[in-house]
């Protein structure tokens, strides 16, 4: 029998405020422990949450992303259980009246056309930091006490490990383009847990699902996720039953293994938050949201290729950050050539990237120096191999490409006569060549247009030399 | 409709609650319940149709606030008010050792 994976996603992002959630303290990452808190972060009695008007902004543009019906009034409510991490003793989140619900994200997986439908949308706190020492004590530092997540549930609408990473890329990529969070997994501000179950493929029913947590990459979600679908069919196959519980999965060992902790029945005993009035929406506030949503990834990616007749996996590396997709469109459109754009982009500029570890902002050329570069390419003014070493130069920080070419005396040789010199030469010094030509074998030509390269450091115009090589030869 | 409050009933509220009652304690728990069940039934016979759910007796909606950045409290003040800490954290028991015990 073949099986099928069935699932579903429940997410949370840190949302990108300047403070917390319900106080002003700074949410920034990596601060000394326990400096940014207050009597509200650190759930002192008595203290009195006000709620961050950035916070509610940003996770209407997520929505909007989504293409999630919004909510004009909701409701935040406290979700009741104990943990060192939360001292006031509840969560305060949405429960009833989500922010949002039933948005949808479309993206194509190995040229399947995919819809995942999100369920439900909520704005959040976070709990705080808390790090496990090993005298069996918990350190805690309550910087991370009350940022503010956006919770986004999925529908089990996934079909299998790989269609799950590939939606949470989607997501973190659609994220960042529209700014609420910058999804960095590393630093725990974009994390996935995962609901999964296996059922025969063609069945409309659902099996028995394991909740699956500590998916802290991509990487992890993905190999989690390939081990949980293959050890539910395994259990399957011998006759066994699955068994609902939560599953952590464990990089090392690379596998999944049960929580053993006897899991207390849910039970939050959610109730209306009493000091915090229902959220409506301020006039405007949506409609602003919504004229400040850019074009998303995938729209991106479509227009791209129709557009720009880019290639599929081109375009794909153009939309990959929203800024590289705004560099390149400027790019194209200084030196009036997309594709000469995307192909020094996707090669040349993101190598000098990794390379200096940095983002576009970061590249060291500036835009219009680099569009003078591509453009005396284009114009052939300079050949491919000029460029290229010019562009070296240029990161260096050597100059612009104008006085690098002069200083270094790379123009290339537009003095046809002494073109002619070395073309001469080329014939001279390789009379086996020349033989061969004339006798029909016209392709050794190109190593009479190489041996001219070498002798001129890659200054002619190759096309030209092969020209006033074949007019030479055939006199 | 009548809601019956039973022992286990209140055994498990105090669990969620993170209390252990003595078997007396329950008993008079469950009157407590009782009673407060009682009243909250006589509730229940008002007719309420047309009538929109209260989810704050206060009247107005929740106002918000700019997203600028202050400075919180003093680390030493709050954490010399902890009951026990390390360095700049505070320092409480694993609540996974907690659960090894119940066991
Ligand atoms: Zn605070």
């Amino acid at each position: 029998m073949k099986y099928e994976a069935v699932i579903g996603l429940e997410i949370h992002i840190q949302l990108r405020t300047r403070t917390k959630l319900f106080c002003s303290c700074p949410n920034e990452y990596g601060a000394e422990p326990n400096t940014n808190v207050c009597p509200v972060c650190l759930g002192l009695p008595g203290a009195l949450p006000v709620l961050n008007m950035e916070a509610v902004r940003l996770g209407l543009l997520a929505a909007l992303a989504l293409n999630a019906k919004v909510y004009k009034r909701s409701q935040f409510y406290r979700k009741n259980y104990f943990y060192p991490d939360l001292p006031k003793g509840y969560q305060i989140t949405q429960y009833v009246g989500s922010l949002a619900t039933d948005g949808s994200l479309t993206f194509e997986h190995h040229g399947v056309v995919r819809t995942v439908r999100i369920e439900r949308m909520n704005i959040e706190e976070e709990a705080a930091k808390s790090y496990h020492a090993e005298d069996g004590t918990v350190l805690l530092d309550f910087n991370r006490s009350g940022i503010p997540l956006l919770e986004t549930v999925t529908r089990p609408d996934l079909r299998s490990p790989s269609e799950a990473r590939h939606f949470l890329e989607l997501l973190r990529r659609t994220m960042r383009y529209i700014g609420v969070s910058s999804c960095d997994m590393e630093k725990g501000e974009l994390r996935a847990d995962a609901n999964i179950s296996v059922r025969p493929v063609g069945s409309e029913e659902f099996g028995t699902k394991v909740e699956l947590k500590n998916l802290n990459s991509f990487k992890a979600v993905e190999e989690g996720l390939t081990y949980e679908y293959n050890r539910q069919i395994e259990v399957l196959k011998n006759g066994g039953k699955i068994i609902q519980e939560t599953r952590l999965w464990d990089e090392h060992l690379r596998e999944t293994r049960s929580m053993r902790v006897k899991e207390e029945a849910h039970d939050y005993r959610y109730f209306p938050e009493p000091d915090l009035m229902v959220l409506e929406l301020p006039d405007g506030m949506l409609e602003e949201a919504e004229a400040a949503l850019p074009e998303l990834p995938e729209a991106r990616r479509k227009r791209f290729i129709s557009e720009y007749g880019l290639r599929p996996d081109i375009a794909e590396v153009m939309v990959q950050e929203r800024d590289i997709a705004d560099y390149f469109e400027d790019l194209a459109a200084r030196i009036g050539d997309s594709s000469l754009a995307a192909n020094w982009i996707s090669t040349d500029v993101m190598r000098v990237m990794n390379e200096m570890k940095t983002d576009i902002h970061g590249f060291p050329i500036p835009i219009d120096d680099l569009a003078e570069l591509l453009k005396m390419l284009k114009k052939g003014l300079i050949t491919h191999n000029i460029a290229r070493t010019v562009f070296d130069k240029m990161v260096a920080g050597e100059g612009t490409a104008k006085e690098i070419i002069e200083r270094e005396q790379l123009l290339p040789l537009s003095d046809e006569s002494e073109l002619l010199g070395f073309v001469e030469e080329a014939i001279s010094a390789n009379p086996e060549i020349v033989e061969k030509y004339r006798k029909g074998k016209v392709s050794v030509i190109g190593v009479l247009v190489g041996y001219v390269m070498k002798k001129t450091r890659g200054k002619a115009n190759a096309k030209r030399v092969k020209e006033l090589l074949e007019e030479k030869l055939k006199a | 409709m009548e809601v019956k409050i039973d022992k286990r009933t209140i055994q498990r509220i105090a669990e969620l609650a993170k209390l252990s009652l003595k078997d007396d304690e329950l008993d008079s728990m469950q009157e407590h319940f009782a009673r407060m069940i009682k009243n909250f039934q006589k509730l229940q016979e008002l007719n309420l149709e047309g009538v929109d759910q209260l989810v704050n007796p206060h009247e107005g909606l929740q106002r918000m606030r700019e997203d600028i950045p202050s400075k919180g409290v003093d680390r030493e003040e709050v954490l010399s008010a902890a009951p026990d800490r390390k360095d700049h954290f505070f320092r409480v028991p694993s609540p996974l050792k907690e659960v090894r015990k119940k066991q």
